[in-house]
């Protein structure tokens, strides 16, 4: 007996580890990005020291970003006295003369740290930030003493937010936590995508998916319910089922190329000698755009749906129909009022989470009409209100810009962490809503048993 | 209790062969139902008599792959005919199923599923008539109140009940009955039983059960199936006190089976 229940015990421990394994990977996905994302918002305390550059004492204004130990053998590779160990602190100092925004410091060579309550962060449209002590302002200037204590005057009209964050009070701080997130969420992006807010990528992931969602459920689902319902086992209806599975494995890179061939020069190009010949040789649809990153969504989607549609379909008793057709319903009746009722939650289902896979998919899309900076929505005052031939942006295209193509790494990365907590929220609020939808249905059909 | 010579015949099965999924159920089955009367079908397990029972409305083929050969006569109509409509067919043929399958729909709509089937739409002329099949079903004064509720709510018996209710409300002239009361409780079955004394009155029943004491007790006539072929088949009193077959004294006295 014991013997027998050994290897059942052996395989109950394993499932129970790989599950806890599976939830800690997740938390602490979340608990990264979480704390990684948020910080990019939150006053950060300034700080001044002084440190030694080229034999003199200067003075540094700015945070600290991250403390690292260095031990000896570490040291004397970079040609430096070796202690037995070093701490060395890597500050980010804004727009100073001559030095980058981000600059490691020795701990050990740094004196005199102080946290003066007038040290502040300035903000500027286009220059960056910089940080300083405000020694006069007006209606329309301000002057900052940098610190190098030469003084710079800055127009107000050029500034996006003046920080005292050592003057702050803890709600002081939420408050201007919120209203930057904010900011970053309703704005336009500026200076290369590395500063500035993110709308334009976030509308255009949005639109994009919700346009996918309009192309993909009709057809997957009427795919799906032939698939299920109508066609006959046969070899040509088991070579689609074989064709929409492995349509799902596909990497979608490879969708995109399609695409590009197909959609935007074959399809986009009749288009446009059909309907805009007047304008060519400017295009119109035969150019990435709007219309093709939903189209190439959707088809990349297409397999979820149906097989989400023909599994709630293949769910439902036999006896439900049975029942139908006793009372003299015909198949089409027995399939409206009786089978579809109990499915569509499935179906939801299944659209709700090809968006959300949608959601996040870049490589086939910069193919067709995904790109680094397109600030105007493609949104119209008339029908049909989007712009369908227009370029978009899109929050992973965002993640992957931000993060490789930036000049300067350590101020992107708290970016690319928030841009993908967005994202992340996004996508999490989608699934939230398919569990919403199914349960609104679930509790209205009671489909599955009291 | 009747004798066979002096009712009339509502269905008739005429050599009727059913195969299913290549492999013979039924054998040159012939045999009629008389009308106004219960016919219970008794036999062991796999000797086709719930696939004689779906042979009345054709829900065989809904099944597998069934291949029926002979006819069956449904007031002198053969219902295989080519042209036969079967959602008539069905509407005038009625089945209950083993397992009470009530639509996951209010108790109100699982009765007016059918009637609205029939064109039937004027929320007076289904509220008579959903009233008046709930109350034929004997289950009017258990659901009157709950009407609204979702029918998977009810109990097994009342849930069997109520699909009898679905089926009798679009007034079928057949109905047909697979061991509807063997998923019950006594009490649920005695219900079903009784309901099925008033319903005679109206209807043509059959009913296919594996209960002896069920068959002597609910119906007029009984047919003993073995193995695809009818044994025998006369009025129930004549089957269970001097069958004249040796198989079919044997079944009921439990000797076999």
């Amino acid at each position: 007996m014991s013997a027998n229940r050994q290897p059942g015990r052996r395989l109950y421990f394993f499932s129970a580890l790989a599950t806890a394994l599976t939830l800690l990977t997740f938390f602490l996905l979340c608990l990264l990005i979480l704390s990684r994302g948020l910080r990019l918002f939150w006053p950060a305390e300034v700080v001044q020291f002084q440190y030694p550059i080229s034999g003199q004492m200067q003075q540094v204004f700015g945070e600290v970003v991250s403390r690292q130990q260095v031990n000896a053998e570490q040291l004397a590779a970079a040609g430096l006295p070796s202690h037995s160990q070093a701490q060395r602190v890597l500050i980010k100092q804004g727009q100073t003369a001559g030095q980058t925004a981000f600059r490691w410091y020795w701990q050990h060579l740094s004196r005199d740290w102080q946290t003066p309550a007038q040290l502040s962060l300035l903000r500027h449209f286009s220059q960056g930030e910089f940080y300083g002590v405000v020694m006069q302002e007006n209606a329309t200037e301000l002057q900052l003493r940098l610190s190098d204590n030469s003084s710079r005057t800055f127009l107000r009209s050029d500034i996006e937010r003046v920080i005292s964050p050592n003057q702050l009070s803890l709600w002081g701080k939420l408050q201007l936590f919120a209203a930057q997130w904010w900011q970053f969420l309703s704005t336009e992006p500026r200076q290369a995508n590395s500063a500035g807010g993110i709308l334009p990528a976030i509308m255009g992931t949005v639109l994009s998916v919700l346009l996918m969602a309009l192309l993909v459920a009709p057809i997957g689902i009427m795919a799906g319910i032939y698939l299920h319902e109508y066609a006959k086992d046969g070899r040509l209806v088991r070579l689609v089922r074989l064709s929409v599975h492995n349509l799902a494995g596909v990497p979608s890179v490879v969708f995109g190329v399609f695409a590009l061939g197909f959609f935007v020069y074959v399809l986009g190009g009749s288009i446009d000698q059909l309907f805009y010949a007047e304008q060519l040789p400017q295009a119109t649809f035969g150019t990435p755009g709007l219309l093709w990153v939903s189209l190439t969504l959707a088809l990349l989607t297409l397999p979820v749906v149906i097989v989400a549609t023909e599994e709630g379909l293949a769910r439902i008793p036999q006896s439900l129909r049975l029942g139908g057709y006793a009372l003299g319903a015909t198949k089409a009746e027995v399939l409206r009022k009786l089978i579809l009722p109990v499915a569509i939650p499935a179906m939801i289902t299944g659209v709700v989470l090809a968006m959300s896979r949608a959601a996040g998919e870049v490589a086939p899309l910069i193919f067709v009409g995904v790109v680094k900076y397109a600030p105007v929505l493609p949104l119209r005052s008339e029908w049909p209100f989007v712009q369908l031939d227009q370029q978009i942006m899109s929050l992973g295209l965002q993640i992957y810009d931000v993060g490789l193509q930036s000049s300067n790494a350590d101020a992107a990365e708290p970016r690319v962490y928030a841009i993908a907590l967005v994202l992340l929220l996004l996508i999490g609020s989608l699934n939230l809503l398919a569990m919403r939808l199914r349960r609104y249905y679930r509790a209205k059909t009671r489909s599955q048993g009291a | 209790m009747a004798a066979l010579t002096d009712v009339s015949t509502k269905m008739s099965a005429q050599n009727l062969s059913v195969s299913l999924a290549g492999k013979t159920v039924l054998d040159q089955i012939s045999l009629d139902i008389p009308a106004n009367r219960v016919t219970a079908l008794i036999g062991p397990s796999g000797c086709g008599k719930s696939t004689l029972l779906r042979s009345f409305n054709r829900m065989n083929e809904l099944l597998d792959d069934a291949n029926t050969e002979g006819q069956v006569l449904l007031d002198e109509l053969n219902i295989y005919q080519a042209g036969v409509d079967l959602a008539e067919l069905r509407r005038r043929v009625g089945i209950v199923f083993q397992k009470p399958n009530p639509f996951p729909l209010s108790v109100y709509e699982n009765v007016a599923f059918g009637l609205r089937l029939q064109g039937i739409n004027s929320a007076r002329q289904l509220d008579e008539l959903i009233a008046a099949a709930l109350q034929k079903a004997a289950l009017w004064h258990e659901v009157k109140d709950r009407l609204y509720d979702n029918a998977l709510t009810l109990s097994g018996g009342q849930q069997q009940r109520l699909v009898i209710a679905r089926a009798i409300a679009i007034e079928p002239e057949v109905l047909l009955l697979d061991e509807p009361a063997s998923a019950l409780d006594p009490i649920s079955t005695l219900k079903i039983e009784e309901l099925l004394y008033e319903l005679k009155q109206q209807y043509t029943i059959v009913i296919v059960t594996h209960n002896m004491q069920q068959a002597a007790r609910v119906s007029d006539f009984t047919a003993f199936m073995n193995l695809g072929q009818l044994v025998e088949f006369d009025a129930t009193n004549k089957i269970f006190t001097d069958p004249r077959q040796p198989q079919t004294e044997d079944y009921i006295t439990g000797r076999f089976g």
